[in-house]
């Protein structure tokens, strides 16, 4: 990539930055974001201050379970309405999948 | 403490380190520091959770480990460099926000499923209040004209090309893979597509800017063409 093109990726993340697209970075910015996340509900069952220090950081709740070969060849079968069609060496690749999810679960 | 001044909150919050006997004012600054300010970690979570699946619960667990992050570094705050000291405060804790994600992204694959003890963890946070030099001197689009472009890209355009500029650190673009993947699914494409679509919003802002502003001739042809 080039320097005009460099360029033009500043020139369209100040914009985003400065009308409240993307996450204020300066003191500049957070009126503008502020004003557009005016929207954003936030829960007002937050855990109190005590609680957040004494439980420490979160377990992360990204799912990354489920998206394996298995899932998606039953969504393949699924969208055909074939999972009983499935040629029988399909179907052993899927228990196979199936049995390596639950391993890693 | 509510009639504190956010940067005294600050320092009576980071003198726990320091001195553990004064463990018990600290919290209390800690919480009222917390009540100013958690609607605005909140949002800014919200945002940066945008393609994940669970996004509600994922907000509230960075909103949480943001402020895990301020109880540990509170004298890093620099109250000098601000000329608003609570818009500088939220600038600054945008900034842990996102390090606070990857961090969490990256302890989804390492240490799920348990918690994770607060020792464990060596944190990079920002020292100051970003000032952000590099891009100080380039024009912006204002926020009609770029609505306008905007909305001349298709839902999908838009929405990889915003997540992108989200992980943009003024040179190049660091989308976690995690991030990648998610918008993969979403919108059912193969990660490959991913840049493509990125690139291809860029090249039809550039036809709209060109077209109806004169920010590309000043910055991109009459310096260097």
């Amino acid at each position: 990539m080039d320097k005009k093109d460099k360029e033009l990726e500043a020139i369209l993340y100040k914009s985003l930055r400065l009308n409240g697209y993307i996450v204020p970075v300066t003191e500049e910015d957070v009126d503008i974001f502020e004003e557009n996340m005016d929207d954003i509900i936030v829960p007002d069952n937050l855990p109190d201050s005590i609680t957040i220090l004494s439980q420490g950081y979160s377990t992360s709740h990204i799912v990354t379970k489920g998206d394996n070969v298995y899932s998606r060849n039953m969504a393949y079968a699924a969208r055909n309405g074939d999972g009983d069609n499935l040629p029988e060496n399909i179907k052993e690749q899927m228990k196979r999948d199936k049995e390596r999810a639950k391993k890693d679960i | 403490m509510q009639k504190e001044l956010t940067e005294d909150l600050l320092l009576i919050i980071g003198m726990h380190e320091a001195d553990p006997s004064t463990e018990v004012e600290s919290k209390q600054a800690f919480d009222e520091f917390y009540f100013r300010f958690k609607n605005h970690v909140y949002k800014i979570s919200f945002v940066l959770a945008k393609s994940l699946n669970n996004r509600n619960q994922v907000a509230q667990d960075l909103t949480c480990d943001t402020f895990i992050n301020v109880w540990q570094k509170a004298n890093r705050f620099n109250p000098a460099q601000c000329k608003d000291v609570d818009k500088g405060v939220k600038a600054w804790l945008s900034g842990i926000v996102k390090h606070t994600f990857l961090q969490y992204i990256d302890r989804a694959k390492k240490y799920s499923p348990e918690s994770v003890a607060l020792e464990k963890y060596h944190l990079f946070i920002e020292e100051d209040v970003p000032t952000d030099m590099s891009i100080d001197g380039i024009q912006s689009l204002e926020g009609r004209a770029l609505a306008t472009a905007l909305a001349d890209l298709k839902d999908k355009e838009r929405d990889i090309l915003i997540t992108y500029f989200q992980f943009y650190d003024g040179t190049r673009f660091t989308v976690p893979p995690d991030i990648r993947k998610k918008l993969c699914q979403l919108h059912d494409i193969q990660d490959s597509t991913l840049r493509k679509i990125k690139d291809r919003a860029i090249i039809k802002l550039k036809k709209y800017i060109s077209k109806n502003t004169e920010l590309l001739p000043a910055q991109l042809t009459a310096q260097h063409g």
